[in-house]
Protein backbone atom coordinates (compact mmCIF):
# COMPACT_ATOMS: atom_id res chain seq x y z
CA UNK A 1 0.00 0.00 0.00
CA UNK A 2 1.33 3.42 -0.75
CA UNK A 3 0.53 6.15 1.63
CA UNK A 4 0.97 10.71 1.50
CA UNK A 5 1.82 12.17 4.74
CA UNK A 6 0.64 15.50 5.49
CA UNK A 7 1.75 17.37 8.55
CA UNK A 8 -0.63 19.32 9.60
CA UNK A 9 -1.04 19.81 13.03
CA UNK A 10 0.92 21.22 15.73
CA UNK A 11 1.11 18.47 18.12
CA UNK A 12 4.39 17.54 18.53
CA UNK A 13 4.10 16.59 14.91
CA UNK A 14 7.65 16.88 13.28
CA UNK A 15 10.10 15.72 16.53
CA UNK A 16 8.15 13.37 18.24
CA UNK A 17 5.46 11.01 15.17
CA UNK A 18 8.28 12.09 12.69
CA UNK A 19 11.34 12.18 14.12
CA UNK A 20 10.72 9.36 16.57
CA UNK A 21 8.83 6.71 14.45
CA UNK A 22 7.90 7.40 11.11
CA UNK A 23 11.58 8.55 10.37
CA UNK A 24 13.46 5.73 12.34
CA UNK A 25 10.98 2.97 10.78
CA UNK A 26 12.22 4.46 7.32
CA UNK A 27 14.97 4.52 8.12
CA UNK A 28 15.27 0.70 9.56
CA UNK A 29 12.85 -0.33 6.10
CA UNK A 30 10.27 -1.54 8.19
CA UNK A 31 7.27 1.00 8.42
CA UNK A 32 5.08 -1.05 7.04
CA UNK A 33 3.75 0.91 3.65
CA UNK A 34 5.32 2.62 1.14
CA UNK A 35 5.78 6.35 1.48
CA UNK A 36 5.36 7.92 -1.46
CA UNK A 37 5.07 11.76 -0.35
CA UNK A 38 5.01 13.87 2.93
CA UNK A 39 3.77 17.67 2.70
CA UNK A 40 4.08 20.13 5.49
CA UNK A 41 2.04 22.99 6.81
CA UNK A 42 2.56 25.59 9.11
CA UNK A 43 5.32 25.07 11.73
CA UNK A 44 5.79 21.57 10.03
CA UNK A 45 8.09 22.96 7.22
CA UNK A 46 10.44 24.65 9.68
CA UNK A 47 11.82 20.73 9.28
CA UNK A 48 12.44 21.50 6.20
CA UNK A 49 15.04 23.96 6.60
CA UNK A 50 18.42 23.39 5.22
CA UNK A 51 20.68 22.21 8.32
CA UNK A 52 17.78 21.01 10.22
CA UNK A 53 19.13 17.95 12.08
CA UNK A 54 15.41 15.67 11.27
CA UNK A 55 14.97 17.31 7.73
CA UNK A 56 19.06 16.28 7.23
CA UNK A 57 17.40 12.29 7.68
CA UNK A 58 14.58 12.49 6.08
CA UNK A 59 16.04 14.33 2.57
CA UNK A 60 18.21 11.53 3.12
CA UNK A 61 15.58 8.72 3.56
CA UNK A 62 13.33 10.72 0.49
CA UNK A 63 16.51 10.23 -1.72
CA UNK A 64 17.05 6.21 -0.90
CA UNK A 65 13.43 5.71 -0.96
CA UNK A 66 12.04 8.07 -3.77
CA UNK A 67 9.58 10.07 -1.71
CA UNK A 68 8.15 13.20 -2.55
CA UNK A 69 8.86 15.79 0.28
CA UNK A 70 6.92 19.21 -0.33
CA UNK A 71 6.31 22.54 1.77
CA UNK A 72 3.34 24.44 1.54
CA UNK A 73 4.58 27.81 -0.11
CA UNK A 74 2.25 30.29 2.00
CA UNK A 75 3.56 28.98 4.91
CA UNK A 76 7.12 28.85 3.91
CA UNK A 77 6.77 32.37 2.76
CA UNK A 78 5.26 33.83 5.96
CA UNK A 79 7.92 32.26 7.92
CA UNK A 80 10.92 33.81 5.17
CA UNK A 81 12.02 30.37 4.36
CA UNK A 82 11.02 29.66 0.98
CA UNK A 83 13.85 30.37 -0.20
CA UNK A 84 16.24 28.55 2.35
CA UNK A 85 15.10 25.35 2.05
CA UNK A 86 17.15 21.93 2.03
CA UNK A 87 18.62 21.79 -1.77
CA UNK A 88 15.77 19.99 -3.62
CA UNK A 89 12.92 20.22 -2.00
CA UNK A 90 10.33 22.36 -3.50
CA UNK A 91 7.64 24.06 -2.37
CA UNK A 92 4.27 24.28 -3.80
CA UNK A 93 -0.01 23.83 -2.96
CA UNK A 94 -2.65 21.27 -4.01
CA UNK A 95 -2.23 21.72 -7.36
CA UNK A 96 1.64 20.62 -7.82
CA UNK A 97 1.22 18.37 -4.80
CA UNK A 98 -1.38 16.12 -6.89
CA UNK A 99 1.00 16.83 -9.97
CA UNK A 100 4.11 15.90 -8.76
CA UNK A 101 2.18 12.68 -7.19
CA UNK A 102 0.53 11.82 -10.09
CA UNK A 103 2.46 9.27 -11.39
CA UNK A 104 2.47 7.30 -7.87
CA UNK A 105 -0.79 8.23 -6.59
CA UNK A 106 -0.94 6.95 -3.23
CA UNK A 107 -3.85 4.82 -2.10
CA UNK A 108 -4.70 6.73 1.28
CA UNK A 109 -3.23 10.18 2.26
CA UNK A 110 -2.92 10.41 6.07
CA UNK A 111 -2.91 13.72 7.78
CA UNK A 112 -0.95 14.01 10.70
CA UNK B 1 10.10 56.02 -16.67
CA UNK B 2 12.28 53.31 -15.82
CA UNK B 3 12.08 51.29 -12.31
CA UNK B 4 15.36 51.46 -10.61
CA UNK B 5 16.45 48.81 -7.96
CA UNK B 6 15.85 50.42 -4.80
CA UNK B 7 13.09 49.50 -3.50
CA UNK B 8 13.09 45.43 -1.93
CA UNK B 9 9.48 43.98 -1.15
CA UNK B 10 9.31 40.63 0.71
CA UNK B 11 7.46 37.75 -0.96
CA UNK B 12 5.14 37.16 2.15
CA UNK B 13 4.08 40.86 2.49
CA UNK B 14 3.04 40.74 -1.26
CA UNK B 15 1.32 37.90 -0.53
CA UNK B 16 -0.12 39.02 2.12
CA UNK B 17 -1.69 42.01 0.10
CA UNK B 18 -1.82 40.44 -3.28
CA UNK B 19 -4.56 37.87 -2.09
CA UNK B 20 -6.67 40.66 -1.17
CA UNK B 21 -6.39 43.04 -4.43
CA UNK B 22 -6.78 39.99 -6.35
CA UNK B 23 -10.35 39.92 -5.73
CA UNK B 24 -10.86 43.36 -7.09
CA UNK B 25 -12.51 43.89 -10.01
CA UNK B 26 -10.71 44.34 -13.27
CA UNK B 27 -10.55 48.34 -14.41
CA UNK B 28 -11.67 49.65 -17.83
CA UNK B 29 -8.47 49.53 -19.66
CA UNK B 30 -7.30 45.59 -19.39
CA UNK B 31 -4.55 44.16 -21.35
CA UNK B 32 -4.63 40.83 -22.22
CA UNK B 33 -4.52 37.81 -20.60
CA UNK B 34 -0.66 36.07 -20.09
CA UNK B 35 -1.28 32.36 -19.43
CA UNK B 36 2.19 30.16 -19.12
CA UNK B 37 2.23 26.37 -20.18
CA UNK B 38 1.88 25.70 -16.13
CA UNK B 39 -1.65 26.98 -16.94
CA UNK B 40 -0.80 29.63 -14.67
CA UNK B 41 -2.03 33.08 -16.04
CA UNK B 42 -2.27 37.35 -15.17
CA UNK B 43 -4.10 39.92 -16.55
CA UNK B 44 -3.13 43.87 -15.48
CA UNK B 45 -5.94 46.51 -15.99
CA UNK B 46 -6.03 50.42 -15.46
CA UNK B 47 -8.33 53.47 -14.60
CA UNK B 48 -7.10 56.23 -16.44
CA UNK B 49 -7.70 60.43 -16.08
CA UNK B 50 -6.61 62.54 -18.99
CA UNK B 51 -3.30 60.30 -20.63
CA UNK B 52 -1.87 59.27 -16.84
CA UNK B 53 -2.56 56.16 -15.20
CA UNK B 54 -5.13 56.27 -11.83
CA UNK B 55 -5.00 53.16 -10.50
CA UNK B 56 -3.70 49.30 -11.27
CA UNK B 57 -4.98 46.30 -10.59
CA UNK B 58 -4.54 42.73 -11.55
CA UNK B 59 -5.99 39.34 -11.40
CA UNK B 60 -4.11 35.92 -11.68
CA UNK B 61 -4.40 32.65 -11.00
CA UNK B 62 -4.39 31.86 -7.23
CA UNK B 63 -0.84 30.52 -7.25
CA UNK B 64 0.70 32.54 -3.85
CA UNK B 65 4.32 33.15 -6.05
CA UNK B 66 2.44 34.85 -8.82
CA UNK B 67 0.29 36.50 -6.58
CA UNK B 68 2.94 38.51 -5.05
CA UNK B 69 4.81 39.22 -8.26
CA UNK B 70 1.72 40.78 -9.37
CA UNK B 71 1.46 42.48 -6.35
CA UNK B 72 4.81 43.50 -6.21
CA UNK B 73 4.48 45.03 -9.84
CA UNK B 74 1.76 47.62 -8.41
CA UNK B 75 3.96 48.07 -5.48
CA UNK B 76 7.02 49.32 -7.57
CA UNK B 77 4.82 50.95 -10.34
CA UNK B 78 2.50 52.72 -8.30
CA UNK B 79 4.56 55.76 -6.80
CA UNK B 80 5.01 56.75 -10.55
CA UNK B 81 1.52 56.00 -12.34
CA UNK B 82 0.78 59.18 -13.47
CA UNK B 83 4.23 59.04 -15.66
CA UNK B 84 3.03 55.79 -17.18
CA UNK B 85 5.86 53.44 -16.39
CA UNK B 86 7.14 51.31 -19.00
CA UNK B 87 8.04 47.65 -17.32
CA UNK B 88 10.91 46.94 -15.61
CA UNK B 89 13.16 44.37 -16.75
CA UNK B 90 12.86 40.71 -15.32
CA UNK B 91 15.96 40.85 -13.34
CA UNK B 92 14.64 43.90 -11.72
CA UNK B 93 11.32 42.50 -10.63
CA UNK B 94 13.15 39.39 -9.41
CA UNK B 95 15.47 41.67 -7.44
CA UNK B 96 12.79 43.87 -5.84
CA UNK B 97 11.09 40.51 -4.16
CA UNK B 98 13.05 38.71 -1.54
CA UNK B 99 12.35 35.52 -0.66
CA UNK B 100 11.67 33.46 -3.28
CA UNK B 101 13.23 30.01 -4.58
CA UNK B 102 14.91 30.65 -8.24
CA UNK B 103 12.64 27.77 -9.48
CA UNK B 104 9.99 30.19 -8.81
CA UNK B 105 11.17 33.21 -10.70
CA UNK B 106 9.28 32.05 -13.71
CA UNK B 107 6.52 33.41 -12.00
CA UNK B 108 7.63 36.92 -12.48
CA UNK B 109 7.74 36.42 -16.33
CA UNK B 110 4.55 35.74 -16.21
CA UNK B 111 4.01 38.61 -14.09
CA UNK B 112 6.25 41.01 -15.46
CA UNK B 113 4.38 39.98 -19.28
CA UNK B 114 0.68 40.83 -18.17
CA UNK B 115 1.70 44.22 -17.65
CA UNK B 116 3.41 44.45 -20.63
CA UNK B 117 0.20 43.58 -22.33
CA UNK B 118 -1.44 46.35 -20.58
CA UNK B 119 1.15 48.64 -20.96
CA UNK B 120 0.77 47.66 -24.77
CA UNK B 121 -2.63 48.24 -25.39
CA UNK B 122 -2.28 52.21 -22.80
CA UNK B 123 -0.02 52.93 -25.68
CA UNK B 124 -1.79 52.00 -28.29
CA UNK B 125 -4.68 53.79 -26.36
CA UNK B 126 -3.01 57.23 -26.20
CA UNK B 127 -1.43 56.94 -29.83
CA UNK B 128 -4.61 56.72 -31.50
CA UNK B 129 -7.50 57.85 -28.76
Amino acid sequence: MKVAYIFASQRHTVSYVLGRMILPQLEAKRHGVEVVGMFFFEDNNYVLVDGDVIGQRLKKVAEEQNILLMGCDQCCYEREIADRLIPGVPIGCFPDLYGALATNMPDQVITL
Amino acid sequence: MEIPVTTTLWAKDCIERGLKNNRLDALPLAGAPIQAASGLSARFSASLTSACIEELRFQCSSCATLIAYCQALVDLLSPALEDRPRPPSLAVLIASVEGVPPYRHDRAAIALGAYRALYFNLQQKLEHP
